[in-house]
C-alpha cells in the first residue's frame, strides 16, 4: 500500500511543491506520528471505557454526576475552560433530575471538579463516605426496583452552596 | 596582609559568625503552653504563621470554614483532616476495618504536642481543595530560630570572606579544568555524530506533549490531578532549573518538541539534510517562506523579558490550570508556525521565546559548552561549513560561527556544526561553573535582574503563607481585580525600575570608590555576573520543595495520567508524605549560600578581568556584593 501512496505522490505535478526525493524517510516519521496522533485518543478512550462495571442487562441507563462547587450537581463532564472562567456563577441553579423506568439498571458515574465532594442516595443505601476527590472516578451502581421521587445529595461539606447540592432521581413504571 | 594574619583573620571571623547566632541558646526560658486554634479556609490558614519558643507544649485545634483540609506538619507526626465540625487524626490503626476512613482516621478533639526543635517548620494542606491546594501553607516558627540566624551570619561572613580574599595578596587557587567528553569518551562522541540523535529526543517529547495536550482538553481541570500541569511545572521546571541549565545549558533547547514542527516545514526535511550546492560562503540551504532576517533593532532579548513577565503576571494561573499551560503552549506552537514561513532557522527561540531569555544568560555558567578545538584551524578553513552547512550538516540554526563563539548564550546544542565540521573541530567541554564572563548589552542585565527578583517573588507568593498574594494572584477564582493589578504593577516595578536602579546605581557609587578604573557601562557589565549564579541557586532552592513536597503527585499520576480515576500502577491513591519535608529551610539555605559564594567569586573574576590593581578591586564590588548580599538575605528571609 506504501509503495502505492509513493508513486502516486512522485508522479502528481502538484504534490512536487511539498515533496521531493529526499523526504522518503521523512513519509515514514510523518506516518509514524500520525499514526500516534489518532492512536493515543482512541487508546485513552478505549482504557476509560474498560473500567466501566460490566452488566449484562440491555436496560442499563449511565448517568455522569459531576460535582461543582459553584454550581452543584451536574450531569455532564465539566469542560476544561471552566477553570478559567472570571464570571461569578448565578446562585439560582437548576438541580439536575434523572428520570429512570422501573427495574433499569442504573450506574452513575460520579466525579467532582473541582474540591472533595461525596454521595448520598438515601433511599437506595448508597453512602459514599471516602468521598469523591477530584481526578478520581467512582461508579454507583444499583437497580431501580423501588418507585417514586428520590432525593441525592453531597455528604461532604464542600462550600457555599453545599447545603443546596442536591438532586433528583425519579423512578417511573413504564 | 601576610599569609599568616590572613588566615588568622578568616578562621576568627568564621568562630565568631558560627558563635553569636548560637549565643541565644545560653538563656535559660520558662516553658509556657499555649492553645492554638488554626481555621482553614481556601488556600489560607489563619493565623498563618504560629511563633512559640523552643520547648513550648503546644494544644492544636484545628478546624475548617469552607471545604475540606488538612493540615500536615513537617517534621512532627501530625497528619489531620478537618471536615465541617469534626477533626480527625491520621493514625496507624491495627483495627482491620473495612472503611479506609475508620482504618487510617480517628475523631480527636484537639492534638497537643511540644516543639522540640528550633528552625521552621511548614503546615500544608493534604486533601485537594481547589486549585491552589499545593500552596495553601502556613509556617510554625520555633524560636530561636538558630540555623536562620546561622545562615544570616554565615553570608555575611561568606561576602567579608570573599572580598577578604581580593584585599589579601593571597590568589585562589588557579585549577581549571576542561575536559573534551567526545575525546573522553568515544561512545559519546558516535552518539552526537549520529544523524537523528536530537530528531529521536524531540519525537518523543513531542508525543509527551500531545498527551499533555489532551489531558488538558480532556483530563481533570484539578491542576495537582493533571499529568500536564505535574509534569510540566514540578518535574520539568525542577529538571530544568536545578539539573539542565547549571549542568547543560540550553540543554532543554536541543530537545524542545515546540519548534519543532515549524523546523521541519522550514527546512522541508525531517530525518535527512538538504543541501544545495551554492556559491562561495553562502547559506547552502534553501527554506521554506520569505527566509527574512530578524530586525536589526529587536536583535537582543528585550522582547523575551517583556513576555518573560508577561507570562510570570498570569503564572499562579497557568501553573495551576491544566488548559492555561495547553493555551500557552499551541500559542507558542502557533507562534513559530508564522516565523518559521516569514523568518529562517530559529528566529522564535533566540528572540522570542519566553524562557529563552534567561536560558542564554543563565546558560554562561552552564558546566557545558560547544567550542571549537583549535582556533587556528578555524581561522585558516575558509568554508566556515558551521555557518553554511554542508551535505553532513545543516547551518548553524541559532547563526553562530563556533570558530569566534565565546559564550553558551546562543548555542542550543544542537550538534548540528559537530556533524558538519570536515576538520572535525569541535569539541564538547565539560567546564567549571561560571566561566562565560561576557554580558554584552542592558537587555542581559535586565534579564538576570529581572529572573533574580521573579524568583523572589515567586517563593514569597508560592511558598509564602500569606494567603492574601495568593488571592491577588489567584485572579481568575478570587476575582479581585483591582488586587490583581496592584499585584502585577509590583511585579513590574520591582523588576524593571527598582532592583535595576538599585544595582545600576550601586554599581556607579562602587565605581566612584575605586577611583573610576573602567567606564559604568563596562563596570555594570562585570559585575551583574556576580547575580546568574546567585540568580540559578535561587531558582534551585525555590524549586526544590517542589520537588520533594510534590514528588508523590508525580507518582500518582503515572498511576493516573489523565485525571480520570484509572489506577494502572495500583499508586493512584498514596497518601500524601511529602520527603525529609523538615530538613527543607536548611537545604535551602545551604543552597542560597552555595549560591552567593559563587557569585560573588564568579563576580570578582569577572571584575577582576578588567581591574587588575587589587586596592581598587575591593571597593569596585563592594555595593554589588553587598546587593547579592541584600538578595540572598530576602529569600533566607521567605524560606529559613
Amino acid at each position: 500500500m506504501f509503495v502505492y501512496i509513493k508513486l502516486d505522490i512522485g508522479q502528481c505535478n502538484i504534490y512536487k511543491l511539498f515533496y521531493d526525493n529526499g523526504m522518503k524517510k521523512d513519509v515514514y516519521i510523518l506516518l509514524f506520528l500520525f499514526i500516534m496522533a489518532v492512536s493515543i485518543p482512541f487508546g485513552i478512550r478505549a482504557y476509560d471505557q474498560s473500567l466501566k462495571p460490566e452488566i449484562s442487562s440491555d436496560q442499563t441507563r449511565e448517568f455522569i454526576l459531576t460535582g461543582h462547587a459553584q454550581k452543584g450537581w451536574l450531569l455532564e463532564e465539566v469542560e476544561a475552560w471552566d477553570m478559567l472562567s472570571i464570571v461569578k456563577h448565578r446562585t439560582k441553579r437548576e438541580k439536575p433530575i434523572i428520570h429512570v423506568n422501573l427495574n433499569d439498571n442504573v450506574v452513575l458515574k460520579l466525579r467532582s471538579a473541582d474540591v472533595t465532594h461525596g454521595f448520598t442516595l438515601k433511599g437506595y443505601e448508597i453512602f459514599i463516605s471516602k468521598g469523591i476527590e477530584p481526578g478520581n472516578t467512582i461508579y454507583a451502581k444499583f437497580k431501580a426496583d423501588k418507585e417514586g421521587t428520590f432525593l441525592f445529595a453531597c455528604n461532604v461539606f464542600c462550600g457555599d452552596i453545599h447545603h443546596s447540592m442536591h438532586g433528583h432521581l425519579v423512578v417511573e413504571k413504564r | 596582609m601576610t599569609k599568616k594574619q590572613f588566615y588568622f583573620i578568616l578562621i576568627f571571623s568564621l568562630e565568631l559568625a558560627i558563635i553569636i547566632p548560637l549565643a541565644p541558646e545560653i538563656f535559660p526560658r520558662e516553658k509556657k503552653s499555649h492553645f492554638i486554634s488554626v481555621n482553614a479556609q481556601k488556600f489560607k490558614y489563619s493565623p498563618s504563621r504560629i511563633v512559640v519558643e523552643k520547648g513550648d507544649t503546644i494544644n492544636l485545634k484545628f478546624s475548617s470554614s469552607d471545604v475540606m483540609h488538612g493540615f500536615h506538619l513537617d517534621g512532627y507526626p501530625i497528619d489531620l483532616m478537618a471536615k465541617k465540625g469534626t477533626l480527625l487524626r491520621r493514625t496507624s490503626n491495627t483495627k482491620n476495618h473495612s472503611d479506609p476512613l475508620k482504618r487510617d482516621w480517628s475523631r480527636v478533639s484537639s492534638v497537643k504536642f511540644t516543639a522540640s526543635r528550633p528552625g521552621k517548620y511548614i503546615f500544608r494542606c493534604t486533601k485537594t481543595c481547589g486549585n491552589l491546594h499545593p500552596f495553601m501553607t502556613g509556617e510554625l516558627i520555633v524560636t530561636p530560630n538558630i540555623p536562620y540566624y546561622l545562615a544570616v551570619s554565615i553570608s555575611v561572613w561568606l561576602t567579608f570572606f570573599v572580598l577578604l580574599i581580593g584585599y589579601a595578596n593571597v590568589s585562589p587557587s588557579k585549577r581549571s579544568f576542561r575536559i573534551n567528553l567526545m575525546e573522553k569518551f568515544p561512545v559519546f562522541n558516535r552518539l552526537v555524530k549520529l544523524r537523528n540523535l536530537q530528531l529521536f529526543f524531540i519525537i518523543i517529547n513531542l508525543i509527551v506533549f500531545y498527551v499533555f495536550i489532551l489531558s488538558s482538553l480532556i483530563g481533570s481541570p484539578v491542576g495537582n490531578r493533571n499529568i500536564a500541569i505535574v509534569f510540566v511545572w514540578i518535574l520539568w521546571w525542577f529538571l530544568l532549573k536545578a539539573v539542565m541549565v547549571p549542568f547543560g545549558g540550553r540543554v532543554w533547547c536541543f530537545m524542545c518538541p515546540l519548534p519543532a514542527p515549524a523546523e521541519w516545514l522550514s527546512r522541508k526535511r525531517i530525518a535527512t539534510v538538504r543541501f544545495i550546492q551554492k556559491r562561495f560562503k553562502r547559506l547552502h540551504h534553501r527554506f521554506t517562506g520569505f527566509e527574512r532576517d530578524w530586525p536589526k533593532k529587536l536583535q537582543n532579548i528585550w522582547l523575551q523579558n517583556i513576555l518573560f513577565l508577561l507570562l510570570i503576571s498570569f503564572g499562579m494561573i497557568l501553573i495551576t490550570r491544566p488548559i492555561a499551560t495547553a493555551i500557552v503552549f499551541l500559542l507558542i506552537l502557533g507562534v513559530t508556525l508564522v516565523c518559521a514561513i516569514i523568518y529562517r532557522q530559529r528566529v522564535f527561540c533566540r528572540y522570542l521565546c519566553p524562557i529563552g531569555g534567561f536560558l542564554g544568560t543563565y546558560s554562561m555558567a552552564a558546566m557545558t559548552e560547544i567550542r571549537s578545538i583549535d582556533k587556528d584551524v578555524c581561522k585558516k578553513h575558509k568554508v566556515k561549513s558551521c555557518l553554511v552547512g554542508t551535505s553532513n550538516g545543516w547551518a548553524c540554526p541559532w547563526n553562530q560561527y563556533v570558530g569566534n563563539m565565546n559564550r553558551n548564550t546562543d548555542c542550543g546544542l544542537c550538534t548540528e556544526c559537530i556533524k558538519s565540521c570536515p576538520k572535525d573541530n569541535i569539541g564538547i567541554f565539560f567546564r567549571p561553573f561560571g566561566s562565560d564572563r561576557i554580558i554584552k548589552g542592558y537587555d542581559e542585565v535586565f534579564n538576570v535582574i529581572i529572573m533574580l527578583v521573579v524568583a523572589i517573588v515567586f517563593s514569597t507568593v508560592m511558598l509564602g503563607p500569606w494567603g492574601e498574594l495568593k488571592d491577588a494572584a489567584n485572579v481568575t477564582e478570587s476575582g479581585n481585580l483591582t488586587h490583581f493589578i496592584s499585584f502585577v504593577s509590583i511585579v513590574w516595578g520591582l523588576a524593571l525600575i527598582v532592583f535595576p536602579f538599585l544595582f545600576i546605581s550601586f554599581c556607579k557609587i562602587s565605581n566612584r570608590l575605586a577611583k573610576n578604573p573602567i567606564s559604568d557601562k563596562s563596570h555594570i557589565f562585570k559585575a551583574v555576573y556576580m547575580l546568574i549564579p546567585v540568580g540559578i541557586f535561587a531558582w534551585i532552592a525555590f524549586s526544590l520543595p517542589a520537588i520533594m513536597i510534590n514528588y508523590g503527585y508525580i507518582i500518582s499520576i503515572v498511576s493516573d495520567p489523565l485525571g480520570l480515576g484509572w489506577d494502572i500502577f495500583n499508586l493512584a491513591n498514596v497518601h500524601f508524605k511529602p520527603f525529609i519535608p523538615e530538613w527543607i529551610p536548611l537545604i535551602q539555605g545551604i543552597v542560597l549560600l552555595t549560591g552567593l559564594y559563587l557569585g560573588l567569586k564568579r563576580g570578582q573574576q569577572s571584575l577582576h578581568e578588567v581591574i587588575v590593581n587589587k586596592r581598587q578591586l575591593v571597593p569596585a564590588m563592594l555595593l554589588p556584593a553587598f546587593f547579592a548580599l541584600a538578595c540572598v538575605n530576602i529569600l533566607l528571609r521567605i524560606f529559613m
